[in-house]
């Protein structure tokens, strides 16, 4: 039987709206201080819309993966700053995104990953190319951060290894990871999680230099899916995972101290499309609603997480 | 075959799109015979409306379709076989068939995760029988699954690979716990059980190994970047 179907594929614009107090909300639109999404009709994939959401003092770090660009929001909703990428070839399928921050919470940098080109572009605050890293040994660009030295550390779920890169863009080193999140704290130290049948989870810091200094068994071997999202400045690491049974889109968000023991639970529900859809930052979280598939109707809200301890 | 007609918009506010969507839909349906037509000549009232949209970034995000350059220009396209055949695909809201707890990778599980992962990254799902790799899903899974010995034969439609798998013995489970080698698929914006791809695990990591249409060639992903329609499972 021949079908015919017609297909739109069109490049939606999103603009910001009214805010709620510490919350923000996107709406489509095509101004300056707008953010786009596409939204495919007759492919496969997704729709794609901003793809990475972080948290800086009380600003809020959108990747705008659509525009090839990433903005900044302070606590009003106000657009502070727009850093857009240098140099992006015609076809970009922006992953990930992280900051380089100074004192007082100043970005100084932008990193940001570039799946079809497999490419880590570099750039200062004011989104100066600095330099693009060609992730040669790296099969996907998944994640991404950066620590207060400019090392970059990229990683790659379909090989199951984080890269190490220098300042200069040099491969370090690379060393197997469960594809279940990391980050870097402020001392520089990178955190991730590892699992073994006869533990379970395990949460496991590494230098700056690659040494493991720290392996915390926290067990909980009938969760799965574990994700670390952040280490705050007291060692506090949040993690989430998915339950035993439930909801597949429903997962469990758990505070662990710097000892290791279960400080804060709550439950959330992910939403579908995003990569870095938890943001967090000076103590707060925040978790990104949106439906891409229905951008008209739908606008992307930022909202408060409440942790209960 | 199925006839694939996309139309690129780019720079359009809403109005302009919905109101595009309606002149396609409304003249292929009433003159398939005179499609080509319709769709240049909706093309050509794109062009002109948004010849006014100047400077809008070139962004490709993820299509094929988007491959073109961003001109609102109509494309019309041919796949080898129609992924949008039948339904009877179970919602993740509905009774699954069948509760299974997980257990580690067993000897078929582990060679259908094995198999699948052998593809991520290939370039061999880009011929004209999936449009260029834009809807490959269905011959990628089946690739690995006839590899791993599960299946006898490559399929282009998500329903037949279904269809195959249920003829083996899979069924429908509840979702989590997932489990290595289980096979998956998606509602997309061309409906329920319109994606497909196959778990795998790293760790206690669960994601999925599908067909990216924007990539043109299988990949890693997270089991829930899209509503899930129901996964299937040897039991």
């Amino acid at each position: 039987m021949r079908k015919i179907v017609p297909v739109l594929t069109g490049l939606l614009l999103l603009g910001f709206g009214n805010q709620a107090a510490a919350d923000w909300q996107l709406t489509f639109g095509r101004e300056s201080g707008q953010v786009g999404v596409t939204v495919p009709a007759n492919a496969e994939d997704l729709p794609v819309g901003p793809s990475s959401f972080r948290g800086v003092g009380q600003d809020l770090w959108v990747l705008d993966s659509v525009k090839g660009r990433v903005i900044c929001l302070d606590g009003s909703g106000n657009i502070k700053k727009e850093v857009v990428l240098p140099k992006l070839k015609p076809e970009f399928i922006l992953s990930d995104f992280a900051l380089q921050t100074g004192q007082n919470n100043e970005v100084t940098g932008v990193v940001a990953l570039d799946m079809m080109a497999r490419e880590i572009v570099v750039a200062n605050g004011e989104g100066v190319e600095l330099r693009r890293i060609a992730a040669d040994g790296l099969i996907q660009l998944d994640e991404i951060d950066i620590d207060s030295k400019g090392q970059i550390y990229v990683g790659d779920y379909a090989s199951a290894k984080i890269a190490v890169y220098s300042a200069a863009g040099k491969l370090l080193r690379t060393f197997p990871w469960q594809a279940s999140g990391f980050c870097v704290d402020e001392n520089d130290n990178l955190h991730m999680l590892d699992y073994s049948e006869a533990l379970g989870h395990s949460l496991v810091t590494l230098s700056a230099s690659g040494a493991e200094i720290a392996r915390q068994t926290v067990g909980m071997v009938d969760m799965q899916n574990p994700r670390i999202w952040q280490v705050g400045p007291d060692g506090e690491r949040l993690v989430s995972f998915v339950a035993p049974a439930g909801d597949p889109t429903q997962q469990t968000l758990i505070m662990f101290a710097a000892a290791g023991e279960v400080v804060g639970k709550t439950v959330f529900t992910s939403p579908y499309y995003i990569n870095r859809y938890l943001a967090c930052a000076a103590g707060k979280f925040w978790l990104v609603r949106a439906d891409y598939s229905n951008p008209f109707e739908v606008p992307i809200k930022v909202e408060p997480v409440s942790i209960s301890r | 075959m199925l006839l694939v007609v996309a139309v690129s918009l780019t720079g359009c506010d809403a109005g302009q799109i919905l109101d595009t969507i309606s002149k396609v839909a409304s003249g292929v349906a009433e003159a398939i015979p005179k499609v080509r037509e319709v769709i240049n000549s909706v093309g050509n009232a794109i062009q002109s409306t948004n010849n006014t949209a100047e400077n809008e970034t070139p962004a490709n995000n993820g299509n094929a379709e988007q491959n073109a350059p961003n001109n609102a220009a109509v494309r019309i396209t041919s796949a080898g076989d129609d992924e949008d055949i039948g339904a009877g695909t179970t919602g993740i809201g509905q009774p699954s068939e069948a509760v299974s707890a997980p257990s580690p990778s067993t000897g078929v599980t582990a060679r259908i995760a094995s198999s699948i992962r052998s593809l991520i990254g290939s370039t061999r799902f880009r011929g004209a029988d999936v449009d260029g790799g834009n809807l490959a899903c269905a011959k990628v899974v089946s690739t690995a699954l006839v590899n791993a010995g599960v299946l006898n034969r490559v399929r282009l439609n998500c329903d037949d690979v279904v269809a195959d798998l249920r003829a083996a013995g899979w069924r429908s489970v509840r979702v989590p716990p997932y489990q290595e080698g289980d096979v998956v698929t998606w509602t997309t914006s061309r409906g329920p059980g319109r994606h497909i791809g196959v778990i795998v695990r790293q760790g206690n990591s669960f994601q999925a190994v599908s067909n990216s249409s924007s990539a043109r060639t299988p990949r890693v992903h997270s089991i829930n970047y899209m509503p899930i329609t129901q996964v299937l499972r040897k039991v």
